[in-house]
C-alpha cells in the first residue's frame, strides 16, 4: 500500500543516464566556468558574474513560466514574446494612473491571455504550437493595429495616439482628462524599475529568484505540481485518475503568461518604450534553456533547478563568446547548434530509458 | 397500434436525408477554400474600387508566388504529421546564397568582360548551390526528426535560430545584390503583353510547374498515397510495410528545397537579397501556416493538398490587397491575418473536438442497424 501513497516525483532509477539528465547541465556549467577562466582573467570577478545573471534574468522569468507548460507536456508557449509586448504596452498605458495600476493591469492581461490559451489547448486539445503561434500573431496584429505600428513612450502622449486605434480612444472616451495626467514623474518611476539596484543587485534579479522559488514550490512540492506531472506524462491517464486535466493545462498556461507579463513589464521599463517587438526571440531562448536544463519535451520530467541551470548556461555561453570576441550573429548560430546537439543527445539518452520522442 | 413498417420507412428516410446532408456539408467543407476565394473576390471587388483591374491583380498574384512555393513543402511536412518552423530562415538561405554565390563565381569566370557565358554559368552554379543548401538543411531536420526521434518543433526552431545566425554571418548583415542584370530581365518579363495575362513570367511558370509536379507526386503516385498513410496512422503505415522514416526525411528535404527555391526566385526577381526578410512586415511563416490550415491540411497530419494551400495563399493575398484598396493600413493586414489564422485553427479544433466526442460511432452503419432492429421486431 505504501507504494500508492509514495510521492511519484521521488521515484528514481540509479542509472547513469538519469544522472546525466538531471545534473548534466551543472556539469556543463562547470566546464564552461573552466573555459571562461582560461579565456579571461576577468571572468570570475563578482561584477562579471552579476552581469551574466543580470543579462539572463529576463530570460529566467520567461523560462520559469514556460517550463510549466513543458512540464505539462505541451511543447511550449510561442505566444510569450507578444505576451511580453502586449503586457508592456498595457502597463505603459495604465501606469499614468500610478505604477501599481500599470503592473496589476499588465498582470491581469497576462492571466487572461494565459487562460485563453489554456482553455483552447486544454479543452479543445489543439496542438499547443499552432495555437500559441496563432495567438502570437493575433496579439501582434492587435498591438500594431491599436498603435498604428508606432511605439509608445511612457513619458509622452500625443494627440495622434488618442484618435487612432482601439485601446487609447476607448480610454480617452472613458476618462476625458487622460491627457492632463502628470506623465513625466510617473514615467520616471516606471523607467526606474529596471535600473534600481537594491543592495547592489538589480531588482529584476530578485524578481527572477522569487519567481523561480515560487515555481519550484508549486512544481515540486505542492499537490498541484504532482497533478501537473501526471497530466504532463499522459493527458488521458491524468483524466482517468480523476484530475481535472483541462484546469491543470489552463493553470500551466496561465503561469506561463503571468511570468511572461512580469518579464514584459521589466523589459518595457528597460527599453523605456512599449512596442510590438519587445521580447522577440524569447520563446526560443526560453525553450532552449529549459531543454538544456534537463526538462523533457515529453512532459512530466525535470525541475525548476534545472531550468535555472539552463538559463545560467545560456548566459555563460554568451558571456564567454563575447569575451572571446565573437559577434552576435555567430553567437546565435553557435547557440542554435549547441541546442540541436543537446536535444539530440537528450533524445538518445531518453530512448535508452525506454521513452520515445524527447 | 401504428404500423411498424411505416415507422421504419420514415426513420430510414430521415436517416438518409441526414446522411445526405452530412455528405453535402462534408464536400463543401472539403472544398471550402474555393468557396472562400470566390466570396473574398466578390466582397473585395465590391468594397475596394479597382480590385479587379489587371494592374492590381497581376502584382497581387506575383506576391503570392513566394508563399505558394514555401507552402508546398510546408504542406508536405504537415501531411506527414510534423511542422517545419524553419521555412522563414530557409527562404533567406536560398535568397542570400544564390546572390552571394553568383557574385563569387561571376568574378571567378571573369566578370563583365567574359560576356554572357560567364553570367549563365555562374547563375546555374549559384542556383544549384543554393538549392543544395536548402535541401541539405532540410535533410538535417529530417534526420533529427525521423532517426533521432526529436520532436519536429524543437528541431526546426533550433534550425531557425542557427540559420538566421548563419545568414547574417554569411551576408555580414548587408544586402547582397547580383552584379549582373541579365537574369532579372528574363525572369520578370511578361511573356504576353495582354491584360490579366501579364502575370505569366518565367518565374510564375516555374512556380506553377513545381506546384503541379508536387501535387501529382502527392495524389497520383503510391509514394504520395503512402505519405498520407504515414501522417494519419504511423502504426498502420509501418504494418503496411511503408518506410516511414525515409518518407518523413523526404518531406523535410522537400520543404527545404521549395523554401530555398522560393527565396531564390524572389531574390532573382528583385536582383537583391536581404538577411532580414520576414522580420519586419508579415512573417512568411504566419502566411504559410495560415494558408496551409485554411487550405484544409489537417493539423494532425494525414490529409491535405498542395494546390489548396496555393489557393489559400492567393485568397489571403486577395484579402490583404483588398484591405489596402479600402484604405486600411499595413497594421490592419497583420491583424486580419492573425485573426483569420486564429479563427480557422479554432474552427478546425472544434470540429476535431466534436469528432473525438463521437469516436466509435458509425453513422453510416445506422440504417443497417435500424433495418436489423426492424426485422427483429417483425
Amino acid at each position: 500500500m505504501s507504494s500508492i501513497n509514495k510521492d511519484i516525483r521521488k521515484t528514481s532509477h540509479n542509472n547513469f543516464t538519469v544522472i546525466v539528465n538531471r545534473f548534466g547541465v551543472f556539469f556543463m556549467i562547470l566546464v564552461l566556468a573552466v573555459i571562461g577562466m582560461l579565456v579571461s582573467p576577468n571572468f570570475l570577478k563578482a561584477s562579471n558574474l552579476l552581469n551574466i545573471l543580470n543579462a539572463v534574468s529576463y530570460l529566467g522569468i520567461v523560462a520559469a513560466g514556460i517550463s510549466f507548460v513543458i512540464y505539462c507536456g505541451q511543447y511550449g508557449d510561442l505566444s510569450a514574446p507578444m505576451t511580453m509586448a502586449t503586457t508592456g504596452v498595457i502597463c505603459v498605458e495604465f501606469m499614468r494612473y500610478g505604477l501599481w495600476y500599470g503592473i496589476i493591469a499588465a498582470m491581469i492581461t497576462g492571466v487572461v491571455i494565459g487562460l485563453l490559451n489554456g482553455f483552447v489547448i486544454g479543452k479543445l486539445r489543439v496542438n499547443a504550437i499552432i495555437w500559441t503561434l496563432a495567438m502570437n500573431f493575433i496579439l501582434e496584429g492587435l498591438v500594431r493595429w491599436s498603435y498604428k505600428g508606432t511605439q509608445i513612450y511612457p513619458d509622452m502622449a500625443t494627440e495622434k495616439t488618442y484618435t487612432t486605434g482601439f485601446f487609447l480612444p476607448l480610454m480617452a472616451k472613458l476618462d476625458p482628462h487622460i491627457m492632463e495626467l502628470d506623465l513625466v514623474s510617473r514615467a520616471a518611476e516606471f523607467n526606474a524599475l529596471a535600473t534600481t539596484y537594491p543592495g547592489g543587485v538589480p531588482l529584476v534579479l530578485y524578481v527572477m529568484f522569487g519567481v523561480m522559488i515560487v515555481g519550484y514550490i508549486i512544481m515540486s512540492k505542492s499537490t498541484f505540481g504532482n497533478q501537473l506531472k501526471v497530466v504532463g506524462s499522459s493527458f488521458d491517464v491524468g483524466k482517468m485518475s480523476g484530475i481535472n486535466a483541462t484546469r491543470t493545462v489552463m493553470f500551466a498556461f496561465m503561469m506561463s503568461s503571468l511570468f511572461a507579463s512580469v518579464a514584459g513589464i521589466f523589459m518595457t521599463s528597460l527599453n523605456q518604450v512599449g512596442a510590438f517587438y519587445i521580447g522577440q526571440g524569447y520563446d526560443f531562448q526560453a525553450v532552449t534553456a529549459i531543454i538544456l536544463g534537463g526538462m523533457s519535451l515529453a512532459g512530466g520530467r525535470g525541475s525548476m533547478i534545472g531550468v535555472f541551470g539552463g538559463v545560467f548556461t545560456l548566459g555563460l555561453i554568451s558571456n564567454i563568446l563575447t569575451l572571446m570576441g565573437v559577434g552576435t550573429f555567430t553567437q546565435k548560430m553557435i547557440t542554435g547548434a549547441i541546442f540541436i546537439t543537446v536535444v539530440a543527445v537528450n533524445a538518445r539518452s531518453l530512448r535508452k530509458l525506454g521513452r520515445d520522442y524527447a | 397500434m401504428p404500423d411498424p413498417s411505416e415507422n421504419w420507412g420514415v426513420t430510414m428516410l430521415k436517416l438518409n436525408r441526414e446522411l445526405d446532408k452530412e455528405k453535402v456539408l462534408g464536400t463543401l467543407n472539403h472544398n471550402r477554400i474555393y468557396v472562400f476565394l470566390v466570396i473574398v473576390v466578390i466582397l473585395m471587388s465590391i468594397g475596394a474600387p479597382g480590385f479587379m483591374r489587371s494592374s492590381n491583380i497581376t502584382p497581387m498574384l506575383k506576391t503570392s508566388l513566394l508563399p505558394i512555393l514555401v507552402g508546398i513543402g510546408f504542406s508536405y511536412v504537415m501531411i506527414g504529421g510534423n511542422f517545419d518552423l524553419s521555412v522563414g530562415a530557409m527562404i533567406n538561405v536560398g535568397a542570400l546564397m544564390v546572390m552571394g554565390e553568383f557574385n563569387r563565381f561571376y568574378a571567378i569566370f571573369g566578370g563583365e568582360p567574359a560576356g554572357a557565358g560567364a553570367v549563365v554559368g555562374a547563375w546555374i552554379i549559384a542556383f544549384l548551390i543554393a538549392l543544395a543548401a536548402g535541401s541539405f538543411f532540410g535533410l538535417i531536420n529530417g534526420l533529427l526528426v525521423a532517426k533521432g526521434k526529436v520532436h519536429s518543433f524543437i528541431v526546426t526552431i533550433g534550425m531557425l535560430t542557427t540559420l538566421s545566425g548563419f545568414v547574417y554571418t554569411y551576408s555580414k548583415g548587408n544586402t547582397i545584390s547580383a552584379n549582373s542584370y541579365l537574369l532579372v530581365d528574363i525572369i520578370e518579363k511578361p511573356l504576353l503583353r495582354v491584360p490579366y495575362l501579364e502575370f505569366f513570367t518565367m518565374r510564375s511558370i516555374i512556380t506553377i510547374l513545381v506546384l503541379v509536379f508536387f501535387e501529382l507526386l502527392l495524389v497520383k503516385t503510391s509514394w504520395g498515397r503512402g505519405l498520407f498513410m504515414v501522417g494519419s496512422n504511423k502504426e498502420a503505415a509501418w504494418q503496411a510495410g511503408i518506410d516511414m522514416e525515409r518518407k518523413l526525411i523526404w518531406t523535410f528535404v522537400i520543404s527545404g528545397f521549395t523554401a530555398a527555391l522560393g527565396g531564390i526566385l524572389f531574390a532573382t526577381s528583385m536582383n537583391a537579397a536581404v538577411p532580414n526578410y520576414g522580420e519586419r512586415g508579415i512573417n512568411p511563416l504566419m502566411l504559410v501556416l495560415a494558408s496551409t490550415i485554411i487550405g484544409g491540411t489537417v493539423m494532425t497530419g494525414g490529409s491535405g493538398s498542395v494546390v489548396k494551400t496555393a489557393v489559400a495563399v492567393i485568397t489571403i493575398q486577395a484579402i490583404f490587397n483588398g484591405l489596402i484598396g479600402m484604405g486600411l493600413g499595413f497594421d490592419t493586414q497583420v491583424l486580419a491575418a492573425g485573426v483569420l489564422l486564429g479563427s480557422v485553427v479554432l474552427y478546425e479544433a472544434y470540429v476535431l473536438y466534436k469528432q473525438s466526442l463521437r469516436k466509435g460511432e458509425r453513422p453510416a452503419m445506422l440504417p443497417e442497424a435500424e433495418e436489423l432492429r426492424h426485422k427483429h421486431r417483425a
